[in-house]
C-alpha cells in the first residue's frame, strides 16, 4: 500500500513537471508577450522594451528562465503578476475559494440528481420515464454551459425575479456578518444550478447503464429467491456496486473543478479562477498563467490518487498494488 | 416531483429558445479606454461643478457595471488598463479633463495659457485641494507626476515627449517648457493615464508594486473603500471634494465581464448604469423601456481596413480603387451595426470637424467600375472565378469578424476571394505591425484626442500603422509641421491637406464611424454622458454629479 502511494506520488511529481515545463515553453513560443501589452499603443523605443524585458527577466533564454522559476518555487515564491503587479499567490488565492465554492456545489447537486434520475429510470428502462429522463438528459448534454447560464438568468432573475442576476454580492447592499453569508448563498443558487444541470446528463447516463448492468448479475436473483427484500436488496449490494463507476466519473469530473466552471464564471460574474485565467491568457501574464496551470495540474494530479485511494475502500474487490 | 421537474426544465428550455434569439447580440463597439475621443479647443471658462443644496437628491449608492475585464491596479499612469478608468476617473484628478464631446475642461487647473510661441504652458491650479488622506495637493505633485511618467516610460511617456521642464513657481502655478511646439499636447494631458497621483505616496517606491496601487489615494469626487478581487470596487463620497461633495454616498463599480448579463442586472434593477454598450440588438427593446435612458454619442472612434504596401499586387493602385470601389459601408452599417453610426467616407473622423476634410473622400461604391479597373490593370477572372486571392488578418472581435465576413461577400463581386484569419489581439499586433504578414486588415479606435493622432496610423514610423511599409515622406514632414503649428486654422488646413494626400495615395478603405450605444436606469439625472454632464464639463466616467430622481433610491 505504502509502496503503491510513493510510486504514484512520484509519478505525479513527474507528470506535473511535465506538463509544467511543456506549458512553460509553449506559453513563451505563442505569438505576443507581455511587454507590448504593457507598453500599450504607443510605440517605446528598444531600449525601454529592453529595460522592461530585464526587469520581468524575459531577456534570457527559455531555459534560464525556467530554471529560475523553479529555484524560486522552491523557495514557495509563484513570482508576481506582471499586470496586477502583486504576488501570483495571493491573487490566485483570493480566486480559489470562490471557483471551489460554485464547482464543489455543483458538482454535489449534479451528482445527487443524476444518480437519483439514474435509479428511477433504470427501474423500467424503455419505459415513459426513462424515455422523458433521458431525451432532457441529451438535450442538457449538448448544451453550451454559458447559454444555459444566460438561459437561467433570463428565466429566474429576469423574468421570475426571484433570485440575484450575477456576481457573488449584492453590490448595492453591501451586507456583512450572516446577512453576507446568505447573501452569497443566494448568489450561489444560479450559477451552482447552471453548473448541475450541466453535469447532471453525466451521472445520469453512467448511473443508469451500471444499474442496468449489475441487475442482470446473478446474486439479485438469486437473493430475490431466497425471499429478501427488494429494496434491501437494491439498498445493501446493488447500489453499492452500480455506484462504482459513477465515483470514477466523480472523481475525475472533480479534478477538473478548478478550469471546468470557467464559463459558468464569466457568464454568472463569479470571482473565480475561470476569468483569472481567461484574462491572463489575453494578457500574455506568464507568471500569473504559470501559477495558473501549477495549481491546475496538481489539483489534477491529487485527486487522481484520491479517486483511486476513494475506489479501493468502496470496493473491496480493488487491491492497491 | 419528478413530473415537474421534467416540466420545470422544459419550461425553461422554451423560455431559453425565446429569449435567446433577442441576445445574440453583436458586442459593444465601444471600450472606455481606447475609445475617448476629443478635440483640442481649450475651454477657459472654468466651468465650477457645485451641487446646490436644495436642487438633487443626495444619498444613496450608485452601481455601474464594468465589461471590459479586471482592473490590473489603480495606478493611473504606469500602463494601459481601460478596465481601471472607472475608478481612476472617480478617484483622481487631471490636470485638464476632457468630457463626452470631447471638449478640453477644466479639473485641476482651473485655467491656463499658453505662450504665443507655443514653448510655455502655465496651469493655475485650484487651490485648497487635499489628498483623499488630508495631506495637502500642490503643484509639486504635478511636477512629480509628469516626469515619473517620463522616467518610467508611462502610458503617456511618449504624448509627453516635448516636455523639457516642470516649474513650480508657487503652490498653484504649474509651468511646463517644451522642447518644440506641441499643439496635441493639452489633448494628451486631458484623456486618458493622464491622472495626478500623489507624490507623498510614489516618491522614492517602485510604482509598479506600490501598494497605493491596490488603494489608491487620489483628489478625486469619491475616495476608495475596497476591491473585492473579481466581484466590485467600492468608492464613498469625498466629503472635501473641491469642487463640492457629489450626490450619491456610495459609489459601486461591478465587474460583470458578459454584457449580456451586464444588460440584464441593469434591467432587474441590482445595477444603474452601464459604462459600456449593450448588445445593439437589444437596442431597440432598451429605446422602448421607460425604466431605461438611452442615447448614443457620436465619438471620434472609427474602424477602417489597410492595405499591405509591402506586397506587389496591393501596390498597384488600381488595385487598391477597385477594392475601395467594391466596398459598400452602407450594407456594413445596416448588417454589422443595424444602423448605429455612420458610413465612413473620409480619411479622418468628421467628428473633429475643423481638421475633416469632406471633399477628398473614398471611391463611390460601384462594383462595375471596380471590375473594369481590374481587367484594365491586367487581372482576368480566372478558371475558378477569381481574379486573386488576398488573405485578411483580423483581431478577436464580433464586430470585425462580421464586417469582414460582409466584405467577402461584397469582394466576391469583383472577382477577388479572401480569406479572413483571426487571431487573438497580442498575436495580431505583432503580425500587423513587425511581421507585416497580410494583405488586408481592419483596425478602429479613437482618432483624437487631436488629429496628430494620424502621425501614428500613417507616418512611415507611426506606430499603429496597418498599411504594412507605407511611406510619403511628404505627409511625415506636414503631419509633423501641423503639429507644431499653434493656429488652429492653419492646422485645420495642414490636416486637409495631409487627408489629400492619403486620398491620392489611397492608403486605407474608410469603413463606419462608431457611434456608442449607452443604457441606463431612468431614475439618474446628472450621468456623464447626459447634456448636463456634458455640459458641466465631466470626465469620462466621472459620477461627482450624477444623483437619483427617485427618492426611493435613498437610504
Amino acid at each position: 500500500m505504502s509502496r503503491y502511494l510513493l510510486k504514484r506520488f512520484l509519478t505525479a511529481v513527474l507528470t506535473v513537471l511535465f506538463v509544467f515545463v511543456l506549458n512553460f515553453v509553449l506559453i513563451r513560443l505563442a505569438p505576443g508577450d507581455p511587454i507590448t501589452i504593457l507598453a500599450g499603443q504607443d510605440n517605446p523605443s528598444q531600449e525601454q522594451i529592453d529595460i522592461l524585458k530585464a526587469k520581468y527577466g524575459l531577456d534570457k533564454p527559455i531555459f534560464v528562465q525556467l530554471l529560475a522559476y523553479l529555484k524560486n518555487l522552491l523557495k514557495g515564491d509563484m513570482g508576481t503578476s506582471i499586470i496586477y503587479g502583486r504576488p501570483v499567490f495571493d491573487v490566485i488565492s483570493e480566486r480559489l475559494g470562490p471557483t471551489l465554492l460554485l464547482s464543489l456545489t455543483g458538482a454535489v447537486i449534479a451528482l445527487v440528481i443524476g444518480t437519483s434520475l439514474a435509479i428511477v429510470a433504470s427501474r423500467k428502462p424503455g419505459g415513459l420515464l426513462d424515455n422523458i429522463i433521458s431525451y432532457i438528459a441529451y438535450v442538457l448534454y449538448s448544451m453550451p454551459a454559458f447559454w444555459l447560464g444566460l438561459i437561467v438568468i433570463l428565466f429566474f432573475a429576469s423574468y421570475l425575479g426571484w433570485l440575484p442576476t450575477a456576481g457573488m454580492i449584492d453590490a448595492r447592499a453591501g451586507y456583512t456578518g450572516w446577512a453576507h453569508v446568505l447573501d452569497v448563498a443566494k448568489h450561489l443558487i444560479l450559477p451552482a444550478g447552471a453548473l448541475a444541470l450541466v453535469g447532471v446528463p453525466a451521472y445520469f447516463r453512467i448511473g443508469r447503464s451500471s444499474m442496468m448492468q449489475v441487475v442482470k448479475n446473478d446474486y439479485v436473483n438469486l437473493f430475490k429467491a431466497a425471499g429478501m427484500d427488494r429494496k434491501k436488496v437494491y439498498r445493501k449490494y446493488l447500489f453499492r456496486e452500480a455506484m462504482l463507476p459513477t465515483i470514477t466519473t466523480f472523481g475525475i469530473r472533480l479534478a477538473y473543478i478548478i478550469g471546468g466552471s470557467a464559463a459558468t464564471e464569466i457568464v454568472f460574474a463569479w470571482p473565480g479562477m475561470g476569468t483569472l485565467v481567461l484574462s491572463a491568457i489575453q494578457t500574455r501574464d506568464y507568471p500569473m498563467l504559470m501559477g495558473n496551470y501549477l495549481i491546475l495540474s496538481i489539483s489534477v494530479a491529487v485527486w487522481m490518487i484520491l479517486v483511486d485511494l476513494i475506489y479501493a475502500v468502496a470496493d473491496p474487490r480493488i487491491r492497491l498494488s | 416531483m419528478k413530473r415537474f421537474l421534467a416540466l420545470l426544465l422544459s419550461l425553461l428550455m422554451l423560455a431559453g429558445m425565446l429569449a435567446g434569439c433577442s441576445n445574440n447580440g453583436n458586442e459593444p463597439a465601444d471600450d472606455p479606454g481606447t475609445d475617448q475621443p476629443s478635440t483640442s479647443q481649450p475651454n477657459d471658462e472654468g466651468t465650477e461643478q457645485t451641487p446646490s443644496t436644495d436642487g438633487p437628491l443626495q444619498g444613496g449608492t450608485l452601481v455601474v457595471i464594468s465589461s471590459s475585464g479586471n482592473p490590473g491596479s489603480f495606478n493611473p499612469v504606469w500602463k494601459s488598463d481601460d478596465p481601471a478608468t472607472t475608478v481612476n476617473h472617480n478617484v483622481f484628478n487631471k490636470l485638464v479633463t476632457m468630457n463626452y464631446d470631447y471638449e478640453i475642461c477644466p479639473d485641476l487647473a482651473k485655467e491656463w495659457t499658453i505662450s504665443e510661441d507655443g514653448l510655455t504652458y502655465t496651469f493655475y491650479l485650484h487651490e485648497g485641494v487635499k489628498w483623499h488622506d488630508g495631506v495637502p495637493f500642490t503643484s509639486e505633485d504635478v511636477k512629480f507626476t509628469i516626469e515619473a511618467v517620463l522616467e518610467n516610460n508611462g502610458r503617456m511617456a511618449a504624448e509627453w515627449g516635448a516636455i523639457e521642464e516642470v516649474e513650480c513657481p508657487d503652490e498653484n502655478t504649474v509651468i511646463l517648457h517644451l522642447s518644440r511646439p506641441d499643439s496635441a499636447l493639452l489633448g494628451f494631458l486631458a484623456w486618458y493615464a493622464c491622472q495626478i497621483i500623489p507624490k507623498h505616496i510614489y516618491e522614492g517606491t517602485d510604482w509598479t508594486t506600490n501598494p497605493a496601487n491596490q488603494a489608491p489615494i487620489g483628489t478625486g469626487p469619491f475616495k476608495f473603500v475596497a476591491w473585492n478581487q473579481g466581484v466590485s470596487i467600492e468608492l464613498e463620497a469625498n466629503e472635501d471634494y473641491f469642487l463640492g461633495r457629489p450626490y450619491v454616498d456610495k459609489l459601486v463599480v461591478q465587474l460583470i465581464a458578459d454584457v449580456n448579463t451586464a444588460e440584464q442586472a441593469l434591467l432587474n434593477g441590482e445595477a444603474d448604469y452601464m459604462i459600456g454598450s449593450p448588445p445593439l440588438s437589444d437596442a431597440e427593446a432598451l429605446k422602448a423601456n421607460p425604466d431605461i435612458t438611452t442615447g448614443t454619442n457620436a465619438g471620434p472612434s472609427r474602424y477602417y481596413m489597410g492595405f499591405n504596401f509591402g506586397r506587389e499586387i496591393l501596390q498597384d493602385i488600381k488595385v487598391r480603387e477597385a477594392i475601395a470601389m467594391a466596398i459598400n459601408q452602407e450594407e456594413i452599417l445596416d448588417r454589422v451595426f443595424l444602423g448605429y453610426g455612420a458610413a465612413a467616407k473620409g480619411y479622418y473622423t468628421p467628428v473633429i470637424s475643423w481638421a475633416y476634410n469632406d471633399v477628398d473622400v473614398t471611391p463611390e461604391y460601384d462594383p462595375d467600375a471596380a471590375n473594369a479597373l481590374l481587367d484594365e490593370a491586367g487581372y482576368p477572372v480566372g478558371s475558378n472565378g477569381y481574379r486573386m486571392t488576398l488573405e485578411m488578418v483580423n483581431w478577436q472581435s464580433q464586430s470585425v469578424s462580421d464586417m469582414a465576413a460582409v466584405i467577402k461577400e461584397q469582394l466576391k463581386e469583383v472577382g477577388i476571394e479572401l480569406n479572413i484569419i483571426t487571431l487573438e489581439m497580442s498575436a495580431w499586433t505583432p503580425r500587423i505591425r513587425e511581421e507585416e504578414n497580410f494583405d488586408l486588415t481592419i483596425s478602429n479606435g479613437f482618432q483624437g484626442p487631436d488629429p496628430h493622432n494620424m502621425y501614428g496610423r500613417f507616418a512611415t514610423d507611426g506606430a499603429n500603422k496597418i498599411c504594412g511599409p507605407y511611406s510619403n515622406p511628404a505627409l511625415d514632414e506636414l503631419l509633423m509641421e501641423a503639429v507644431q503649428e499653434t493656429d488652429q486654422t492653419v492646422r485645420g488646413d495642414m490636416y486637409k491637406e495631409a487627408q489629400k494626400m492619403l486620398h491620392d495615395d489611397l492608403a486605407i478603405v474608410p469603413l463606419i464611424e462608431i457611434d456608442s450605444f449607452y443604457a441606463y436606469s431612468s431614475k439618474l439625472e446628472g450621468t456623464p454622458r447626459s447634456r448636463e454632464g456634458i455640459d458641466a464639463g465631466l470626465s469620462f466616467n466621472s459620477f461627482a454629479l450624477t444623483y437619483f430622481n427617485d427618492p426611493a433610491m435613498i437610504q
